[in-house]
């Protein structure tokens, strides 16, 4: 469980720092658009391991009883998603930047729960 | 012969008005962006509606178009909002801006022709069948390359992915690039295409997956109300279709309330079957299918299957 919050902490730190970067340099008109595609998938990729993972210590604190840390797991799982849903071209940067701060928070909370894993 | 056709289309959205000012036949471009096909001297036997599949553009149906022509209709091609110009537009574009945008144009235009088909390729053909739908007065469809279900063999195996990137901000941003076979068999007409789309004048070199987004939203609608499809239809579909599977063209040929409905399948063709290696097969069809329906306007229905048989 250690090691997987560990992950889970390398998994947010690269998403935070890769959609800041792809948002500034890659996602551009004048970007090639097979590179657009990778790096998209690369940010897609990044974005499944992320919500597994949310999921799976969401779960594992859920069966240890502890009812007040899955919800907060559960609502960055499902904040992707609202986010999407509510996101417009007009307004990307906008909504990007929002996510990169749910990003952040999540990252900030698990932080949290790693360094208080020995009092479970 | 190359230069003339990249010269052709290099104006945008459709240079298919050149085209058609060299044959000395009228075409005109309104504010609606379509481009009509017909002699003003000559009474026409109808007219044919044409949609362009998702990320093209009109020059797709440019042969098809001429060919319909020379049958004696008026055609239309338009070209789709979100289409024919700058490729951030599509990412603004919802599939209610396509159907509000094909209802309005054919409401239009109707009334002008006796007999009015419509129809089109790929994306075009959804539409083309969503309007049928909502309107009970279209002649005949034509649907080629339906798109209902994507499930093609060059469809990436990040598939599973999309989802993700569906239902995420990453819908803005993910994108699959157009790659080889670009939806035609045909390697001589393959590489004249993949020549004009390096230059982007015939269509985007990338899906964006918000337009995807959208593509299978107004499939899941077709879908849905398949049933009240009770126009004549052709449909015609090839079996190494690329994006899409005969999936689509048999889930319509089976769903639709039609009496009369054909269907044809392509052995040699990929998804761009009106460039391939079939196209003459394609037109032929068509030809049979609308001399069937026009021939007789007032032919009944019963009149119609017997005919077929």
């Amino acid at each position: 469980m250690e090691n997987l919050l560990i992950f889970l902490i390398i998994i947010n730190v690269l998403l935070i720092v890769s959609l800041f970067f792809g948002m500034q340099n890659i996602f551009k008109e004048e970007t090639n658009p097979k590179l657009r595609a990778y790096y998209s998938i690369y940010l897609s990729v990044l974005l499944f391991l992320y919500l597994a993972m949310i999921i799976v210590v969401a779960l594992h604190y859920f069966i240890l009883a502890h009812y007040g840390t899955s919800p907060f797991l559960f609502m960055f799982f499902i904040f992707p998603f609202a986010i999407g849903n509510f996101a417009s071209y007009k307004r990307l940067r906008f909504f990007t930047f929002l996510q990169i701060i749910v990003f952040i928070l999540s990252l900030i909370y698990i932080v949290y729960l790693y360094a208080n894993f020995k009092y479970i | 012969m190359q230069e003339k056709e990249n010269k052709e289309i290099e104006a945008k959205p459709v240079k298919i008005t050149d085209f058609i000012k060299e044959s000395n036949l009228k075409a005109q471009k309104t504010d609606m962006d379509y481009i009509l096909i017909h002699r003003e001297t000559v009474q026409p036997n109808g007219a044919v509606m044409l949609f362009h599949g998702l990320t093209g553009s009109p020059y797709e149906l440019k042969k098809y178009a001429k060919f319909l022509y020379s049958i004696g209709f008026d055609v239309y091609c338009y070209c789709l909002p979100g289409h024919g110009s700058h490729n951030i537009d599509i990412y603004n574009v919802k599939e209610e801006d396509w159907r509000t945008f094909a209802e309005n144009t054919y409401r239009e235009i109707r009334p002008k022709y006796a007999d009015f088909f419509v129809g089109g390729l790929c994306l075009g053909a959804v539409l083309a069948l969503n309007l049928a739908e909502e309107n009970k007065d279209i002649t005949g469809l034509i649907c080629l390359s339906t798109t209902l279900f994507l499930d093609g063999w060059t469809i990436p195996r990040y598939k599973f992915l999309m989802p993700l990137g569906l239902h995420t901000i990453l819908k803005y941003y993910y994108t699959f690039p157009e790659r080889e076979p670009f939806g035609i068999k045909n390697e001589k007409v393959r590489n004249t295409i993949s020549k004009l789309m390096k230059k982007n004048t015939v269509a985007m070199d990338n899906y964006p997956l918000s337009s995807i987004y959208e593509l299978l939203a107004l499939s899941k609608r077709v879908r849905q109300n398949i049933k009240k499809v009770f126009a004549p239809i052709l449909i015609i579909h090839s079996l190494e279709d690329d994006l899409t599977s005969t999936k689509s063209a048999k889930f319509t040929y089976n769903n639709v309330s039609s009496f009369y409905k054909e269907y044809m399948e392509l052995k040699d063709s990929y998804h761009l079957i009106l460039y391939d290696n079939e196209k003459e097969k394609v037109y032929n069809k068509t030809t049979e299918f609308i001399n069937a329906l026009s021939y007789k306007r007032n032919i009944t229905l019963k009149e119609l299957q017997n005919k077929k048989k």
